[in-house]
């Protein structure tokens, strides 16, 4: 009974976390949620789990609203996908790091997307230290969601 | 060749192609539902109230103990406020008759400066639930939406009738406010006191700032107050902004320093603000 119990709950984990991350959301820390993006990222194009993919598209929506913006979080994490799947070259799966160098290319082209709308100082140094934030938490939260999976 | 390996490339593969049309059909929608995207909003509307509700049930630990940190911390501010608040008493007690003189000049000259209203609008009291800061967007949710009479295009203020914000999108239990800051602000605004008109434009975490464009010469000194003008037909005239901080930036409230919101109901047919 336990065991089974323990079994669902990290099933669920990441699906729990995407949630706790994007519900979490504070100013300057995680802005709009962003911190939900790492187990997105994880759970679909490094240990892809099953359902999380429709997941995923469903909470960019959310953090498009979140950001104010129309669809930017939702195309490029599709955009990524495609391509990451399309294509046999580049294999996410078996990258160094558990992959943070493909989620900073990725969280830098949304980024970059985001704060090319409005140039101001304060407005690129929020972008860098939300860059910053957000994948210097990527390597925790995937430990996290390893240790589950053990 | 592994047959194994061969269905899981295919399975990759149409995932791929799956995905791929999503983006076809975003972009087209994106081309044309611009600029109310019907269909993205009440996807949202429907599902945010229930990943929030989860949200809550999962975070509640966390966000019990900030908010305990917040109101520690907001007792102890007070507890401050209260000590200069009965020193200011004591002294005001102490030349009443004066204060009553300032308070007379006060109220005349805040008639005269075109500050003073409200008294046409009904009202609608809100609470913030949920502070939406990303980036150089500022937007805020509160926990009034249709059913309680709250539209897009209507304004939000403080107690102290200072603008805060401007309902861009309403559920029927919820509305999402835009704060001054946030980048996409753009309003008509007004010098009390004086005919020189222009727009306040949102910077993101920097302060807003205006420009004027009845009178190009006009320099704004520290401290002069700037009002909403209703030169565009979109906002009521005369609701208290902020006062000039320099050049061409304005002190604004956030909506991070205030709890509560009062929506000012007013006809917003023909008001396309978003």
């Amino acid at each position: 009974m336990m065991h089974n119990f323990i079994k669902y709950f990290w099933t669920a984990f990441p699906f729990l976390l995407t949630v706790m991350l994007w519900r979490l959301s504070v100013p300057w820390l995680n802005p709009g949620g962003i911190l939900a993006i790492i187990p997105m990222f994880y759970c679909s194009f490094i240990s892809a789990r099953p359902y999380f993919v429709p997941f995923s598209i469903l909470f960019c929506f959310l953090m498009d609203y979140s950001f104010g913006t129309v669809f930017i979080w939702t195309l490029c994490y599709c955009v990524y996908y495609a391509v990451m799947n399309i294509q046999n070259v580049i294999d996410l799966t078996h990258t160094k790091e558990n992959g943070l160098f493909a989620f900073m290319v990725f969280l830098g082209i949304v980024i970059s997307l985001i704060s090319v709308q409005s140039i101001n100082l304060l407005n690129f140094i929020s972008g860098v230290l939300t860059f910053s934030i957000t994948c210097a938490f990527y390597i925790p939260l995937v430990r996290l969601i390893q240790g589950g999976q053990k | 060749m592994n047959p194994k390996k061969l269905s899981s490339r295919l399975h990759a593969l149409i995932r791929a192609a799956l995905v791929g049309g999503f983006v076809s059909f975003l972009v087209i929608y994106m081309i044309v539902a611009r600029p109310e995207y019907r269909l993205f909003y009440s996807v949202v509307h429907t599902f945010t109230p229930v990943a929030e509700a989860i949200g809550d049930l999962l975070t509640w630990p966390v966000r019990g103990t900030g908010k305990i940190i917040k109101r520690i911390h907001n007792i102890a501010k007070l507890e401050k406020e209260i000590e200069e608040l009965r020193a200011k008493l004591s002294t005001a007690n102490a030349n009443r008759q004066e204060c009553d003189v300032a308070l007379y000049e006060n109220q005349k000259l805040a008639r005269e400066l075109g500050i003073a209203r409200q008294s046409g609008f009904a009202t609608i009291i809100a609470d913030i639930i949920h502070d939406k800061t990303a980036l150089h967007h500022e937007t805020f949710l509160i926990n009034r939406g249709t059913d309680d009479g709250v539209l897009t295009g209507m304004v939000a203020v403080s107690f102290e009738n200072r603008l805060v914000g401007i309902v861009i999108d309403a559920s029927s239990n919820f509305a999402r406010l835009r704060a001054l800051n946030d980048s996409d602000t753009n309003i008509a605004i007004r010098i009390a006191g004086s005919e020189v008109y222009g727009f306040m434009h949102g910077n993101g975490l920097m302060d807003p700032t205006i420009g004027f464009f009845s009178d190009h010469q006009f320099q704004g000194t520290q401290g002069t107050n700037v009002i909403t003008s209703n030169i565009s037909g979109v906002l009521p005239s005369g609701i208290y902004i902020g006062k000039i901080k320099n050049d061409s930036a304005v002190d604004v409230l956030s909506p991070a320093d205030i709890s509560r919101v009062m929506i000012l109901k007013f006809n917003t047919t023909g008001n396309k603000y978003r």
